[in-house]
């Protein structure tokens, strides 16, 4: 188990070279000028070049990425073309408020899914079940950005009830909370509904209420536990969606995320913040994955990794 | 006392009167930014979020105003020395926000600092050939030019790039001082939360009236619609730049105030002169009847914007208004009849003209995204009006980046796509010199090595001459008559075709007293003289 | 119970049939059947709601909302169709390569798929467009590339148990070349996971390429999509919300038919994958 870790955070480092790499060679292949975007229309040609000379650009693409690389490793990622400030500092305020939102998210996806995904396992094919099923197919189906505007519209406005936009605390979270997690609830009631039933199929649960055990414990010691294991990799995927599916929420409600950070920055042509922000994310996921993985060869013995 | 300050003092005096009987006194302003500001250095910033926001803190030599005179604000007088050297007196007893004394050396900093070619300004641009300061004494200072340069009172009130900095301010936080600016404006720097608020308060030294608003809150909500809303609901009290399609529902609502005045901005299309079919001006002929602003400032401009009728917009001196509505008015079978003419005829009724070998008349329209109002709309728009008036024409939009990139390289270089017509919202100082020079003389037509601004690529030797033998004048009314023969003559070259002049707009609710619209698009986020009625 | 079942399944395929048909016909067909030409712009009715004349409503530009999203039918069939296929060629061959022969070329191509897979789906289909210009082939290029890891991942998940069973080793037996086996014997049975997958993919492509257009980095103007009718709407939420809400329940109707006709598949192929 130790030996896999290590491998697995071995990876991490040309990955994370990788990742950097890529990003800098189509930075380098967009058109547009983070200069002229900076300078008014009516800028000198000595100004052009000086700034150009500020801030590095009159370098090599061999030379940049070398300097880039090297300030990485001293965990220096650079200063922001449009702003002017350190992007780990701007990445830094960023980042939290897109977890907030994706824990936000996953949260009310266990809070709403899980119970209706059980319940719909328990009652299958009753009219309940139906609607659940409904309810999560036209989740999984819509654009997330759209139902946003449509909830901003309904709740935010007409009802008055939530804040428009801009972080607000808890109470301003819900409604992009939610917009995002729509998805993912749909999806999470389909995988432990169709896991329940698997499990609830099988011989030991036969077995077991043979045996005369309360249904109850039936369900829950046993359904329920088996059931719940590959629900962590999902957990985990979906995490991962909710990270990127940030990006429209945070647009549509003007969430000051990283999606948002990102969106702005790929316009602006602000490089290092793209880069920074890109390297954040890829790292965030690789280790997410690392962690997945991990946990689930610790909740289920059976699972060995070489 | 200057005519403005006094006006002001009045009416600040009128208000806080009124204020002591109403109950106002102080109070918060709370303004919606659409984009965070970039920094409160004036060197560092280049575009209005930045700007609306340190014209409260700082403040410079010159104020222009709303009829385009020149008044004194930290300098009370001026007068010119010789052909390359305009002499200021400095106000006295004038504090920075940090106790420092506003004297000859903290305007040398600042204007030096500016034009510094290593490292200058990024609006410096536009403050013309200044080249230097030299200090005559604690209180007169020499602003000295490179080439002689009649509008050297109207460049120094240019606050955006020469805002009055605190020269020790500048020296001890450094880099950093973007973050923590001190100017000698009614209003100090509190605290600035990136992407979230910006706060600035009162600064009672001030050294004239102090501002009647105890705060100032900027609120980053970048989102119009979402702005609107906060509006509504009471959670911010002015905009700046209110959606045009709301301006309408806005005057109509008694709980609104609406500030509009016709502005600097002149929408236009550049035509490449250069190359491609709009090289022949019966062609931009043809195109400019094929185009109906009064359709476009109603329908998308939303009664936001005027037609144009010149190159220019009233408010800058030099304007001329050459007709352009009528000369041009909207007549999509005009404009057929001139493609006949040229040989370009629908051969083949499917809408288009073609020429004797089939070919369609190609046309594509290159505009901008969010940088300009409704930027990709009327481009939209255009491409269908062009299409009815029989052009093969198509639309190309790029994000600000990437077209302001493309529109500077010169025309050989580009290795893009070309493109014929070019959307631009351009303004300068309320003088034609800036604005003509810029982007008409032939002398800034983008080369290798050199941006310019003359995207149409206009090489008109006799434009040349009107406009240099006017920018070196330095008889007013000499100028003004030089640069009505100079639009008499784009008139009917048309190196461009400019659809719209934008108005300036600002709404606030019926709380907020005192607000004045200007013109200049940068004076419209100033708040001195505001007061919040309780 | 089993006759219940089975009425599900087939409703469920029926009804993503439908929604197929329905769009092939509205792609295929859109010129003749638009009533009014998708670019015709009458400013001064902009913004109309739905009415007897306009039954979707007017754009605002005020034009035809109904000719609009016919003809948005095909860019999004377009973007969805060949963004799969570009996955399913790309990312299949190269799973099933890797999942047959295993070992160092398994692991190459894999872990060159892992680096594809660290960015979530939107922010690298972003980034893509982005280096390459906003138009439609290169949406199509971009959430073909997001597509193809999870092709490659699939494909060789089946390639792998596939590559154990008997026939295989009975080709091996005769002499088949390694290629041979491959595109003979293992694809055609992995073809039904890819299948099922593909379907169910091609709603996820809608959904992509809806945000895509939404940022302004899909198809161009002025041509019609679904999710670009939606941005234009934004701002108009208030005043004109059929602006918005019509393209979205028109790419959610479409999402849930590709979602039902793919489950329905899936049931009728391999009916313990999803016991109802």
């Amino acid at each position: 188990m130790g030996g896999y870790l290590i491998r697995r955070l071995l990876w991490l480092v040309p990955t994370i070279l990788g990742i950097v790499l890529i990003i800098s060679l189509m930075l380098e292949v967009i058109p547009g000028d983070p200069v002229l975007m900076m300078l008014s229309e009516t800028a000198s040609n000595e100004m052009r070049v000086a700034v150009r000379h500020q801030l590095g650009l009159d370098k090599t693409f061999s030379q940049r990425f070398g300097i880039y690389v090297w300030r990485l490793v001293h965990g220096n990622l650079g200063r922001s073309f449009m702003r002017g400030e350190k992007v780990s500092k701007l990445i830094g305020k960023t980042f939290s408020a897109t977890v907030q939102l994706t824990l936000g998210s996953l949260f009310l996806m266990l809070l709403i899914g899980v119970p209706l995904g059980v319940l719909s396992a328990l009652y299958p094919r009753s009219k309940f079940d139906f609607m659940t099923q409904g309810i999560s197919l036209v989740g999984v189906s819509m654009p997330a950005f759209w139902i946003g505007l449509v909830l901003i519209y309904l709740f935010a406005y007409l009802a008055g009830l939530f804040p428009l936009g801009g972080k607000g605390g808890a109470v301003g979270l819900i409604l992009p909370a939610f917009s995002l997690s729509l998805s993912s609830i749909g999806f999470i009631i389909r995988t432990i509904r169709a896991n329940m039933l698997e499990v609830m199929g099988m011989e030991y649960i036969t077995t077991a209420r043979s045996k005369g055990i309360l249904e109850s414990t039936v369900i829950w010691k046993h359904a329920f536990r088996n059931a719940i294991l590959p629900v962590l990799t999902v957990i985990g995927l979906q995490f991962g969606r909710l990270l990127g599916g940030a990006v429209v929420t945070e647009v549509v409600f003007s969430w000051p995320g990283m999606g948002r950070l990102i969106v702005n920055a790929i316009n602006t042509r602000d490089y290092p913040l793209v880069q920074g922000a890109i390297l954040v994310f890829g790292l965030a996921f690789v280790c997410l994955n690392l962690l997945i993985d991990v946990s689930y060869t610790l909740l289920d013995p059976r699972v060995k990794y070489g | 006392m200057s005519k403005r300050m006094f006006s002001v003092s009045l009416l600040i005096l009128v208000v806080v009167l009124l204020g002591q009987v109403l109950g106002m006194a102080g109070g918060t302003l709370r303004v919606a930014k659409t984009s965070d500001a970039v920094s409160l250095d004036p060197h560092g910033a280049a575009a209005g979020p930045s700007q609306e926001v340190y014209l409260n803190i700082y403040e410079t030599l010159t104020w222009i105003a709303a009829d385009g005179t020149i008044e004194p604000w930290l300098a009370t007088s001026w007068e010119r020395i010789d052909d390359l050297t305009m002499r200021f007196y400095l106000r006295k007893n004038v504090k920075f926000h940090d106790g420092t004394d506003f004297n000859a050396a903290a305007v040398k900093f600042t204007i030096e600092r500016a034009i510094d070619p290593d490292n200058p300004a990024r609006v410096a641009g536009e403050l013309g050939p200044i080249a230097g300061v030299d200090i005559v004494d604690n209180y007169r200072v020499d602003v000295t030019t490179s080439e002689p340069f009649s509008s050297v009172p109207l460049s120094a009130a240019h606050v955006i790039s020469i805002g009055m900095v605190s020269p020790s301010a500048v020296e001890e936080y450094g880099d950093d001082y973007g973050r923590h600016p001190v100017g000698t404006g009614p209003f100090k720097f509190v605290e600035w939360i990136a992407n979230e608020r910006i706060v600035l308060e009162r600064f009672p030294d001030y050294w004239g009236e102090p501002a009647n608003l105890d705060k100032i809150v900027y609120k980053v909500i970048p989102d119009l619609q979402s702005q609107h809303f906060a509006l509504e609901r009471g959670e911010v009290d002015l905009l700046l730049n209110p959606e045009p399609a709301r301006v309408l529902a806005y005057k109509s609502s008694p709980k609104f105030t609406v500030y509009e005045t016709p502005g600097l901005r002149v929408m236009l299309f550049g035509c490449d002169m250069a190359e491609g079919p709009t090289a022949d001006k019966a062609v931009r002929h043809a195109i400019a009847h094929a185009i109906d602003a009064n359709l476009l400032c109603q329908a998308i401009l939303e009664g936001t914007a005027v037609p144009a009728n010149s190159f220019l917009a009233s408010g800058y001196f030099g304007y001329k208004d050459v007709d352009l509505g009528g000369r041009y008015s909207y007549d999509p079978d005009k404009s057929k009849e001139i493609l006949g003419t040229l040989g370009w005829k629908d051969r083949n009724g499917d809408g288009l003209v073609e020429d004797t070998a089939g070919q369609t008349l190609k046309i594509t329209v290159y505009a901008p995204e969010g940088r300009y109002p409704k930027d990709r709309e009327t481009a939209i728009t255009i491409q269908y009006m062009l299409t009815k008036a029989g052009f093969d024409a198509k639309v190309l939009i790029e994000p600000w980046g990437t077209y302001i990139a493309s529109l500077s390289k010169p025309q050989l270089d580009k290795g893009h796509e070309k493109y014929d017509l070019f959307l631009i919202g351009f303004a300068t100082a309320p003088d034609a010199t800036q604005f003509l020079d810029t982007l008409y003389h032939s002398k800034m037509i983008p080369q290798a090595g050199y941006g310019g601004c003359n995207w149409t690529y206009c090489e008109n030797a006799q434009l040349d001459e009107l406009l240099e033998t006017a920018r070196a004048s330095f008889d007013q009314e000499e100028r003004a008559e030089l640069y009505g023969e100079a639009q008499e003559l784009m008139a009917d070259e048309l190196p461009s075709i400019p659809y719209a002049v934008l108005e300036e707009i600002v709404v606030t609710t019926t709380a907020v007293k005192g607000y004045q619209i200007h013109p200049l698009d940068f004076y419209k986020g100033y708040f001195y003289p505001i007061a919040m009625e309780e | 119970m089993k006759w219940g079942k089975r009425f599900l399944d087939h409703r469920g395929v029926v009804f993503g049939t439908i929604v197929l048909v329905l769009l092939l016909i509205a792609a295929v067909f859109a010129p003749y059947l638009a009533p009014f030409d998708p670019m015709e712009q009458n400013l001064l009715d902009r913004r109309s709601p739905p009415g007897f004349e306009h039954p979707l409503g007017m754009d605002i530009y005020g034009r035809d909302m109904l000719s609009r999203i016919l003809v948005g039918s095909r860019c999004s069939l377009l973007v969805g169709g060949s963004s799969v296929l570009i996955g399913l060629v790309v990312g299949g061959a190269c799973g099933l390569i890797a999942g047959y022969y295993g070992g160092g070329l398994d692991n190459l191509i894999m872990r060159f798929m892992d680096l594809l897979l660290v960015l979530p789906s939107l922010i690298l289909v972003i980034v893509i467009v982005t280096a390459l210009g906003p138009n439609l082939l290169n949406a199509i290029i971009g959430i073909g590339v997001w597509f193809i890891p999870n092709y490659a991942r699939l494909a060789r998940s089946s390639a792998v148990s596939l590559r154990q069973k008997d026939f295989v080793e009975a080709a091996k037996a005769i002499g088949c070349k390694g290629f041979r086996i491959v595109a003979r014997h293992i694809l055609p049975n992995a073809l039904s996971n890819l299948v099922v997958y593909s379907t169910l993919s091609v709603g996820t492509a809608f959904l992509l390429e809806a945000a895509l257009s939404f940022l302004g980095l899909g198809v161009q103007p002025p041509n019609p999509s679904w999710g670009s009718m939606i941005n234009e709407g934004r701002s108009y939420l208030q005043t004109a919300p059929h602006l918005v809400t019509i393209p979205g329940l028109v790419i959610m109707l479409a999402v849930i038919g590709f979602n039902t006709l793919g489950e329905g598949l899936r049931d009728i192929i391999d009916p313990r994958s999803t016991l109802k």
